[in-house]
């Protein structure tokens, strides 16, 4: 049986997943101005985006496996569109976590630096970074012909991979100054305030939804695999 | 076929957009007409521009005239001329030329706006060879990501405004690095060295992509 149809990890997901909740609810947790008991969000609003790196590095994987490998006796054409279906609903899903991240996030913000949204280089990029995943779905919605459509939404996934971990990863790290934690000269959590008992609920959490992003991805793959066989039958 | 050099491909295909861009006359210099419009608007309503406004409006001009001049340049090509370009020319030459071609008329439509900028508003620059590297390096850069997304735009659909959809997300953060670039060459004695090297290595990214990726977005 294929990994990602094995029991024993979606089993640690849930476990997790219910620690995540109470434990990131019932902890003691350091308590420090303006942050006070937001902090806890840190087991949500965080490990959403790393869920979202996650799932667009699996998708780009498969992206990369769909233009590379011909079909051929070993490989059916059916059997190579699955890869492309790997690679959209990855995204889907990762997209789903970065909105969640977002909202999270503005929640967060919303208590701590006052509104919602504030003009940061860390927000603006991850918006741009989410804004080029929503051109990724209008790109495929312009088109019919299936086979087009994987081979170009491929070949845009690939670029636009690339360009967001630049945004993501470089150019707020450039700006001289920002309010995001980990950014611009200003520390990150785990610098000083995410101690040994919040380390013990974040690592944890960090898990816990990364997994949490692959199963529902495995889901939406099983769907999508299976309107494939009925589009081949036809 | 391969007697033919790398450079002559790429020369032809180059001269004969023009001819074709050149036949189409009165879309060419609308494209070329766009700048002034825009620059004169910009002048009409604000009258008097400090540096930091200088320098945005040019940007963003410049990145509209740019989505204006390429957004139609894989449309324009028939599915029964791909075909007859699978025949003579790799997917490497073919890109080369469309990068060459557009960065000619990037380069044209960026020198008509300068020109504009300066004799309606005024040059507030005091390290120039500074800001004209910034110029360079963005335009480059522009149309390494047009070219790019256009040719995918262009396969997808018949629709121009797929281009700006599929690029312009990339464009916000690279006009606001080419914005704070520019904005540093207003006084001597600020260091450019991480600029150039982050847009340099954009570019050579763009490029490697392109090469390696375009034969998948050209063969039907």
């Amino acid at each position: 049986m294929k990994i990602y149809n094995q029991f024993w990890w979606k089993g640690i997901t849930i476990v997790l997943l219910i620690y995540t909740i109470i434990a990131g609810f019932m902890m003691k947790v350091p308590s420090m101005d303006i942050l006070n008991e937001t902090i806890r969000n840190l087991y949500f609003h965080v490990p959403m985006w790393f869920g979202q790196i996650t799932l667009y590095t699996i998708g780009v994987v498969y992206s990369i496996k769909y233009l590379l490998i011909t079909p051929s006796e070993n490989l059916s054409t059916e059997n190579k569109f699955k890869f492309d279906i790997i690679a959209r609903s990855a995204i889907a899903v990762g997209t789903l976590m970065g909105c969640l991240g977002l909202l999270t996030g503005m929640i967060w913000a919303n208590y701590t630096w006052g509104k919602p949204w504030s003009d940061d280089p860390k927000l603006n990029c991850t918006a741009i970074g989410m804004l080029i995943y929503f051109a990724y779905f209008i790109l495929r919605g312009s088109m019919d012909d299936v086979d087009k459509k994987a081979k170009l939404a491929a070949t845009f996934n690939i670029f636009s991979y690339v360009l967001f971990v630049v945004l993501i990863f470089v150019i707020p790290r450039m700006k001289e100054f920002s309010i995001h934690p980990g950014n611009g000269g200003n520390p990150a959590f785990a610098k000083y305030d995410l101690d040994r008992n919040m380390r013990l609920v974040f690592y944890p959490a960090v898990l816990a939804w990364i997994f949490l992003g692959i199963w529902i991805t495995t889901l939406v793959i099983r769907i999508e695999n299976i309107k494939l066989k009925l589009a081949f039958k036809d | 076929m391969s007697e033919v050099s790398f450079f002559s491909k790429v020369k032809t295909i180059v001269n004969k957009e023009w001819t074709l861009d050149w036949r189409n006359r009165s879309s060419f210099f609308s494209i070329l007409f766009y700048p002034l419009l825009t620059v004169y608007l910009v002048f009409y309503s604000f009258k008097e521009l400090d540096a930091v406004t200088w320098v945005m409006m040019f940007w963003i001009i410049t990145l509209f005239s740019a989505i204006n001049a390429m957004a139609k340049s894989f449309l324009q090509e028939s599915s029964g001329r791909w075909a007859y370009y699978y025949t003579l020319f790799s997917p490497e030459e073919l890109l080369t030329a469309k990068f060459i071609y557009h960065f000619l008329l990037l380069s044209i439509i960026t020198v008509i706006n300068l020109s504009l900028f300066i004799m309606f508003i005024g040059f507030p620059f005091a390290n120039q060879s500074m800001f004209f590297l910034s110029v360079l390096l963005g335009i480059i850069s522009l149309v390494l990501i047009f070219t790019i997304m256009s040719s995918i735009a262009g396969k997808a659909s018949k629709n121009a405004s797929l281009t700006a959809i599929l690029s312009l997300p990339v464009m916000i953060p690279l006009v606001s690095v080419l914005i704070n670039f520019s904005l540093k060459s207003i006084s001597i004695g600020n260091k450019f060295f991480f600029d150039v090297v982050l847009l340099s290595s954009i570019n050579l990214m763009m490029i490697l992509l392109g090469i390696l990726l375009f034969k998948f977005i050209w063969k039907d």
